[in-house]
């Protein structure tokens, strides 16, 4: 118990992070949590949704246990499993189980890339019952007041195969994100990168334009991750055309071509 | 060697064509007067143009000497091959520009010729797109302009420097054309319907009494704005230019690289016609302008007024009229082609609105558009009195703007006979640019969608879209011809034609003839189903395995090493294979080896129903170029239907084997397929060959290069054959391991599931 006291005490976060919010997110995300409604984010890819929920977490001051999705995850290990330790069989619980146990908030990241089989077992957890059985213990865990599940996808580049069920969705209220405007994204890129507002508009001058270019074959343009690492980099001394190459044009394509028309920009714009 | 062997070594080239006598000799003459190894290495040349266009091939030989006064023998081959490239693209006057270009040939070799506009669009294209933020175009023509829905550039940049030099001018071309386009040069800002017809600015040049003057001045002011714009939004690539100014401007820059600057003193400094006593005055005036114009709030209407007022100033001191010479990165006006694309752009815009906006309807549930219904008669009317612009008949409609948050005004819903419907994102973004452009959404535009829905839900469409796949235009696709170890470019023609489904008996006898087959083959493939199944003795798993950990227990207390792999796994394999079957339908399949590829086919079809792999079957034949055929007998997506078992049956032998074509459009149906394997199988019977002159080591090279072009897309090809003459070209055309030969066609139909079995498990 105690180690799992500990565990959870590391998944609190201390300090304010930074987020600048651009609609009323921050006010729906509060309202769902006072009415236990679980919440879905969506957006394109370094949007600050991840961010996002940090920030929200400090604002609840409740622990935040994020789990990243991938194609290969089982049930078991959103839930807990039997492991052998000294000869004995013993039950470890997942980070989903834990989250409930605690009352904290648990965050499912790029759900969609999770086996559909694997979703189902949020079910019981986002609608009004709240309640998580399982199975291998024979346990049927109710979730605390506390509690708030959150999960994000990215409509951008998902196929058709990979979509969300629409059982699973209209279960969460949804939250669209989206890239912020001019200003306030050049205001989050001079602050996260420590870098002057001239050049912060410059970077997102440049990603507004990588943005533009969904039907010359980038699926995606740059994020203000992206930017952020440019502006970084910029601050610790690289020179800002190969910051932006490293940090912006070469992360996006591999495609020749657009790599040298992505080039093209950077040479433009500073 | 004599004009009479000459003429005959011709004849024995272009064999088994007889050209008119006078023609070669008229021909030949190009090449009297030249040397022995110029004459050999222009005669090599023929039977690789000779089949592409006879007269370009005279076309070149009778200007043999001329050509190689300027190419040495050893160039005759590349500056033959870049002919042929440019009679393909722009046709014979395109080959006659180049063979007149000749003296320039070497230095294009050498790299010093500026650069081509297909050289650069893979690079320019995108930049453009990124820096409109939308697809911009950029299309070749005769000069520089944009109509501000593309941008039209030179086919060529003609000067002396490098092709990075090249590269920097196009680049710098584009992006003022951008400018352009961004500031409004040249839009057409009417709220009044006709604007479109003849341009606002048309009608501002022709108030002056010198139109061309009163054009130069607003470009002027204009191009001083533009390059501010650039100067302020794209430092870097202004400092990327300075070393050009030469160039672009006309002269080298006094001090700093300032464009505005050196656009003022190449324009009206050192102009003898300006000079006098009022000179300064003069220059002092536009100065004043220029100044004006470069600042941020600067605006269109500021560069007419200052046209207005410094074309006073030159008419007070009698100096009109003063034309300019549009520098190179400016290009021309062309306000006709602005309102030919802007018209053209508002009727793309009202027809997508209009069918957006009825499909949008129809998703609506039934009363919303119930409203609109109405039934044949009244509609027949309503059509007859329609369309008054401005003007709405049938229904009520209003339009809610959203307003506070964005400036931007978009349109959220609009109201139809007291329904609200509200616009999903795309509708109102399309909404939105059409009142910006029209300066209202015309209420004909709602209710033509509204009157579209109401049709389409009233009754089922009885002549579904009439442009049905047989009338979809065709497609092209290059050649490989080794001769020449390149491409003959947009050579072939492709249709996708529909084969009609036939009922006949052959289904049923089929199915009766290898009932026993299919059963044991439908079994077969059953097994190589997707499985999920428990995997045992795993380092880490769902479940803890209870053998694995009673053995462990007891090695260790039998003091052995335990294991560490006691828990169990579900294991999921997937297929995810996509496969097209690419069956010739040429002329030699008459008889029992059609028969036999059609038996194989239903056998094959009949065990993959037990998979979940996707598959297509295409049919391909034709006849010469321009008329090579693929019937889809199933696509990707289709089911295994009746109509795909008719069509089946349907199967009859055509024309002729021109295969390479129908492998490329394979291609690029398999291509953007997802999955981990993608196979194109094909069964022909044959030789590819075709009625003119693709055969032999022609046809076999294309063909084998189409199949490489597949492998560079990640597509695996394999080919089954019963052409007892196989052995000699199959292994190198499909290469040795990707096919095999069928000596028995009786074996075929049980052979092909078979095969393909082998192949993917």
């Amino acid at each position: 118990m105690q180690d799992i006291e500990q565990k959870i005490e590391e998944h609190h976060i201390r300090e304010e992070p930074y987020y600048l919010p651009t609609a009323n997110e921050l006010a729906v995300s509060l309202a769902a949590y006072a009415t236990g409604t679980p919440i879905l984010l969506k957006g394109p890819t370094g949007c600050g949704k991840t961010r996002f929920m940090q920030y929200l977490a400090w604002k609840l001051k409740r622990p935040l246990i994020t789990v990243s999705c991938h194609d290969d995850l089982s049930t078991g290990d959103l839930v807990g499993r039997y492991l052998i330790q000294a000869g004995e069989a013993v039950w470890h619980d997942g980070p989903l189980t834990m989250a409930v146990r605690r009352g904290a908030i648990c965050y499912l990241d790029e759900i969609v890339e999770a086996r559909k089989d694997t979703t189902v077992v949020i079910h019981p957890l986002a609608d009004d019952r709240r309640e998580l059985p399982v199975e291998k213990k024979g346990e049927l865990l109710v979730a605390p007041p506390e509690f708030m599940l959150a999960v994000s996808y990215n409509p951008g580049y998902q196929s058709v195969l990979k979509d969300l069920k629409p059982s699973t969705r209209q279960r969460f209220l949804a939250l669209d994100f989206d890239y912020p405007s001019l200003e306030r994204e050049a205001e989050i890129v001079a602050s996260e990168a420590g870098v002057e507002s001239s050049l912060a508009r410059s970077l997102v001058k440049l990603a507004r334009m990588t943005r533009g270019l969904k039907d010359s074959g980038l699926v995606e343009g740059a994020s203000t991750r992206l930017l952020i690492q440019a502006g970084k980099l910029v601050v610790q001394g690289i020179p800002i055309h190969s910051a932006c190459r490293v940090a912006i044009t070469q992360p996006l394509s591999d495609d020749p071509e657009l790599l040298a028309a992505l080039d093209e920009m950077v040479r433009s714009l500073f | 060697m004599n004009d009479a062997s000459l003429k005959q070594l011709f004849y024995r080239l272009v064999a088994p064509s007889l050209p008119n006598e006078w023609d070669v000799e008229e021909a030949l003459e190009g090449l009297s007067g030249a040397d022995e190894q110029l004459v050999t290495a222009f005669l090599e040349q023929v039977p690789m143009i000779w089949p592409v266009s006879h007269s370009l091939c005279f076309l070149c030989i009778s200007q043999g000497e001329k050509i190689g006064a300027h190419l040495k023998p050893e160039m005759i081959s590349p500056w033959f091959k870049g002919v042929l490239d440019n009679y393909e693209r722009h046709g014979l006057r395109g080959a006659q520009q180049f063979i007149d270009d000749v003296p320039n040939f070497m230095a294009c070799v050498q790299g010093r010729r500026g650069l081509l506009l297909e050289e650069a669009q893979g690079r320019l294209q995108p930049y453009v797109n990124g820096l409109a933020g939308r697809e911009v175009p950029l299309l070749p023509g005769e000069q520089l302009f944009t109509d501000t829905c593309s941008i039209f550039l030179p086919r060529a940049l003609r000067i002396r420097g490098s092709s990075e030099e090249g590269f920097l001018i196009y680049k710098f071309m584009v992006s003022f054309q951008w400018g352009i386009i961004a500031l409004g040069t040249l839009a057409i800002k009417g709220h009044e319907q006709g604007a479109a017809q003849s341009h606002p600015l048309k009608r501002f040049f022709a108030d002056f009494p010198e139109s061309e003057t009163g054009r130069g001045l607003y470009y002027f002011f204009e191009t001083v704005r533009v390059l501010s714009y650039l100067q302020q939004e794209l430092p870097g690539l202004i400092r990327q230019i300075s070393p050009l100014s030469r160039q672009l401007f006309g002269r080298e820059p006094a001090g700093a690289f300032s464009p505005p600057e050196l656009l003022f003193e190449r324009c009206w400094q050192g102009r003898s016609q300006l000079a006098g006593p009022d000179h300064a005055s003069l220059l002092s005036l536009v100065k004043g302008w220029c100044l004006r114009c470069q600042e941020p709030q600067a605006n269109r209407s500021l560069s007419m007024t200052a046209a207005v007022e410094v074309y006073g100033g030159l008419e007070q001191c009698g100096r009109l009229p003063l034309v300019w010479e549009p520098l190179l990165f400016q290009g021309a006006i062309q306000l006709e082609a602005v309102c030919r694309a802007a018209l053209k752009q508002r009727q793309e815009r009202h027809e997508l609105f209009v069918a957006s906006l009825s499909s949008h309807l129809l998703q609506l549930p039934p009363r919303a558009a119930d409203d609109a219904d109405t039934s044949g008669e009244e509609e027949q009317e309503q059509e007859q009195r329609s369309p008054a612009p401005g003007q709405s008949d049938q229904a009520m409609i209003f339009e809610q703007r959203s307003t506070g948050e964005h400036p931007g005004q978009r349109l959220l819903s609009i109201t139809i006979d007291n329904q609200e419907v509200e616009l999903n994102a795309e509708l109102s973004e399309l909404a939105g640019a059409i009142s910006e452009d029209l300066g209202e959404l015309p209420k004909t535009y709602i209710s033509s969608a509204v009157g579209k829905a109401g049709r389409s839900r009233g009754a089922p469409d009885l002549h579904p879209d009439e442009e049905g796949p047989e009338i979809k235009a065709p497609l092209v696709y290059d050649e490989w011809d080794y001769r020449r170890q390149g491409y003959r470019k947009n050579w072939c023609l492709l249709r996708e034609k529909e084969i009609p489904a036939v009922t006949s008996s052959f289904m049923a006898e089929t199915l009766t003839k290898y009932r026993g087959q299919i059963l044991q083959l439908r079994r077969q493939f059953e097994l190589m189903q997707t499985r999920e199944r428990f995997v045992r003795r795993q380092r880490d798993g769902d479940e803890i395995d209870f053998d694995a950990l009673v053995e462990t227990l007891a090695d260790s207390a039998a003091g052995y090493p335990p294991s560490d792999r006691l828990f169990i796994r579900l294991q999921r394999d997937q297929r995810e294979i996509a496969v097209i079957l690419l069956v010739d339908m040429s002329n030699s399949t008459q008889g029992w080896v059609g028969k036999s590829i059609k038996e194989a086919l239903v056998l094959l079809s009949e065990a993959m129903e037990m998979l979940n792999d996707r598959y297509a079957i295409y049919g391909f034949s034709g006849m010469r170029r321009l008329r090579c055929e693929v019937y889809p007998l199933k696509t990707l997506d289709e089911a295994y239907s009746s109509t795909v078992r008719k069509r089946i049956g349907s199967i009859s032998p055509r024309e002729y084997t021109r295969m390479a074509p129908a492998i490329r459009h394979m291609i690029s149906l398999l291509k953007p397929v997802e999955a981990r394997l993608r196979l194109l199988l094909i069964l022909s019977d044959g030789k590819p060959e075709d009625y003119d002159d693709y055969k032999g080591s022609y046809a076999i090279e294309d063909t084998r290069h189409a199949l490489f072009e597949a492998k560079a897309a990640g597509i695996q090809s394999f080919g089954i054959t019963i052409d007892r003459h196989a052995q000699s070209y199959m292994g190198h055309m499909y290469g040795p391991a990707n096919c095999i030969f069928v000596d028995d066609i009786n074996r075929l139909p049980a052979l092909v599931p078979e095969i393909y079995r082998t192949l993917t498990s």
